[in-house]
């Protein structure tokens, strides 16, 4: 097939003109180097590059040229044409995309709520789970994951005797007493199923109360006796602000680092802490 | 936002090819670390030729994260640690104190030594020393810049670093390299009139600069070594040659080429030669840029009517579209980080910004404010904190303006002569 469009300044005309396609644009650099270039002597005029109708029906002449003509002038108009639906396509699959993952986000949003519901109904008997207000750190989400179908008068008690001691400190900054009763909550359920969270919690009032030593402790029972728990990426975290406070940076950044590569609600709060105060 | 008008030191503008940069910062970040940067001790006769400490200071308050104390209000002015009186600086509520001394060396040259404090803290946090040869004054200065911001910030700092650009008055076009706060401009190869230059691009270990230039009457990619100015021509092919951009291992190039009908990217061996075509389409496929693996190239191309920006992963060679969002997104430049990529973006009322793209999120922000709204050739520095790129000021003159990755520090280069544009920031040197 004939192409009457290969020269230097031709190309260069197709190659700016449809990428800049607004009026300002043709003030910028490319398309004056364009003009300055002298080239411009030996080259086509540029409009045949613009998108417009501009067929180079123009080199009119004999009947097979015109035939070329107006065969070329077709398949330029089918390729912007076929340019045009592929634009549509690609933009149309994207927003399909879109629309699939926001329906799996609207679906898994409405089936933890659903479930929460469920569990808070089920629940309702024993007293609410304390919904554990921030503390002076605010890194604090809710007090627990509420307990799945409280099994009996012994989990009930349990539960109970856990969530008033967690009262005592979030709800009435009763801190002296919260470790009593924490403390007495560990010796009667060592390995009960808040033990982990206890553990926590004292951690929690130690540092508040600024007894770095003791918070040390209770945040390294959770850390290292419940690796897998829901709070030992908290609990990893203070850790680290502790050994911070205690001046053991090499051991603080460690820490800290674990928890800001791994993707744990704390994962920014400690990155953040790990710029703010490491280099 | 504060606004901070500030005019760099202008220094051996003699010569007629030094056409300075000049630095205008615009805005800066709303809470600044107070930092106060004693003068420089100099036990020499004759005056120095440059202020290390007007350098320094220029050069962190640049980077819009410091606010250097002005001297003026200085209570003391020690040049050794045991004259460090720490309540002088709690007054004027400086986070750190950064001291030093300059002396001439054995071999002519200088020996620079400087000393930070942390005032809070009162401890020392840097002790260091440098030596330069006579000429390598600022060079002094910005190592000392680049060890303060790193202490404090933690990142790496860029005021060692470089940029290239083009220069253009009247006819005449200048492939130009300056320090990156805009001093001390060098010719790096000037055009015959009317044989555009076009394109620089740093390899990456910023020995090379590779660029387009008419000078064959038509467009030819070359690649210059920068110490020597010793050139090789990479390609000359008929029709389009542009847009070079290195790859990570600095082994190959990835260019335009419309040698066979209309523009498609190639990978070219800067050593061997060899060609490798990449993308496929009758529509126009241009400006590559590689991603930090160099596995895929990111391209402009407007196969989809309007031109947007795709990525080909070499190894299929299948390209895959990353933008949706606007009628016109070109000019794709990963990141150093390789997490996402600064491009012109096009908004609904037509102007031009630069934005940047995540990788794994596709969300984009808009980093640019400019009220022209053409703002082109985005090129990010090495430590991925700032980005460079070309726009035109209100009398229509090409500028260089730089702007934080977070948005919220901006300041301006506009060139005392001529239109300046196409800025390519260099890698770190070492």
């Amino acid at each position: 097939m004939k192409c009457p469009l290969i020269t230097a300044a031709g190309l260069a005309a197709v190659l700016f003109l449809p990428l800049t396609a607004s009026a300002e644009q043709l003030q910028l650099a490319q398309v004056e180097v364009i003009e300055s270039s002298p080239i411009r002597a030996i080259g086509q005029p540029r409009a045949t590059a613009n998108n417009d109708r501009n067929p180079n029906a123009a080199t009119a002449g004999n009947g097979s040229s015109d035939m070329m003509g107006e065969l070329f002038y077709q398949l330029q108009i089918l390729q912007q044409e076929v340019q045009t639906l592929r634009g549509q396509v690609e933009e149309q699959a994207y927003q399909l995309q879109q629309l699939k993952q926001q329906r799996m986000d609207d679906y898994v949003d409405l089936d933890r709520r659903i479930s929460e519901l469920s569990r808070s109904g089920s629940a309702a008997t024993s007293a609410a789970p304390a919904s554990g207000s921030a503390n002076a750190n605010g890194n604090i989400g809710t007090t627990a994951q509420a307990p799945a179908a409280p099994a009996g008068n012994a989990a009930d008690s349990e539960f109970a005797s856990y969530s008033a001691a967690v009262d005592l400190a979030t709800k009435q900054q009763a801190f002296d007493q919260a470790i009593t009763a924490l403390n007495q909550h560990l010796r009667q359920y060592p390995d009960g199923r808040y033990a982990a969270n206890a553990h926590y919690w004292l951690g929690q009032i130690y540092f508040v109360q600024g007894k770095m030593e003791e918070a040390r402790q209770a945040f390294t029972r959770v850390v290292e006796g419940y690796p897998d728990h829901n709070k030992a990426p908290e609990a990893r975290y203070k850790l680290g602000q502790v050994y911070f406070r205690l001046g053991d940076q090499a051991r603080a950044r460690t820490l800290l680092e674990k928890v800001a590569n791994s993707n744990s609600d704390v994962a920014p709060l400690a990155r953040n802490f790990l710029q703010q105060n490491f280099r | 936002m504060k606004r901070i008008l500030f005019i760099l030191v202008l220094l051996l503008a003699s010569s007629p090819l030094r056409a300075e940069l000049i630095i205008e910062i615009t805005s800066g970040v709303d809470n600044p670390t107070p930092i106060a940067i004693v003068p420089t001790g100099w036990n020499g006769t004759a005056a120095l030729e440059e202020s290390i400490n007007d350098i320094v200071a220029a050069d962190l308050r640049r980077s819009g994260q410091f606010r250097p104390i002005p001297q003026r209000d200085m209570l003391s002015s020690p040049s050794k640690a045991s004259e460090v009186f720490y309540r002088d600086w709690r007054i004027l509520k400086a986070e750190y104190l950064v001291i030093s001394n300059v002396s001439q060396n054995a071999q002519g040259g200088y020996h620079l030594e400087f000393e930070m404090f942390d005032v809070f803290n009162e401890r020392k946090v840097l002790d260091l020393a440098v030596d330069g040869a006579r000429d390598q004054l600022r060079d002094l200065a910005h190592y000392m810049s680049d060890q303060i911001y790193q202490r404090i910030t933690g990142i790496r700092g860029v005021f060692s670093t470089r940029i290239a650009y083009v220069e253009q008055l009247g006819e005449i076009y200048r492939l130009m390299m300056a320090d990156a706060d805009g001093a001390r401009p060098r010719l790096l190869k000037e055009s015959r009139p009317g044989e555009p230059i076009l394109s620089p691009s740093w390899s990456p270990d910023g020995r090379y600069i590779a660029y387009v230039s008419f000078e064959t009457t038509r467009p030819a990619i070359y690649v210059q070594e920068v110490a020597t100015g010793s050139r090789q021509q990479i390609t000359n092919f008929e029709g389009l040659n542009g847009a070079p951009a290195w790859s990570p291992d600095g082994r190959k190039l990835a260019i335009t080429l419309s040698k066979d009908g209309n523009p498609e990217i190639y990978t070219v061996d800067v050593q061997t030669k060899e060609l490798r075509r990449v993308t496929d389409h009758y529509a126009i496929d241009h400006e590559p840029s590689w991603t930090a693996d160099g596995k895929a190239i990111l391209f402009t191309s407007n196969r989809g009517a309007k031109p947007q920006i795709y990525q080909v992963t070499l190894a299929s060679g299948r390209p895959e579209r990353l933008t949706f969002v606007g009628p016109y997104n070109a000019k794709p430049v990963v990141t150093p980080d390789g997490k996402g990529f600064v491009f012109i973006h096009r908004d609904e009322g037509g102007r031009d910004h630069i934005a940047f793209q995540e990788f794994k999120t596709g969300n984009i922000r808009v980093l640019t404010q400019t009220q022209v709204g053409l703002d082109e050739s985005p090129t990010v520095a090495p430590n991925g904190a700032m980005l460079m790129y070309a726009t035109k000021n209100r009398q229509g003159k090409g500028i260089l303006a730089a702007v934080s990755m977070d948005a919220a520090t901006t300041f301006d280069l506009p060139s005392k002569q001529g239109d300046v544009r196409e800025p390519a920031w260099s890698p770190f040197r070492n």
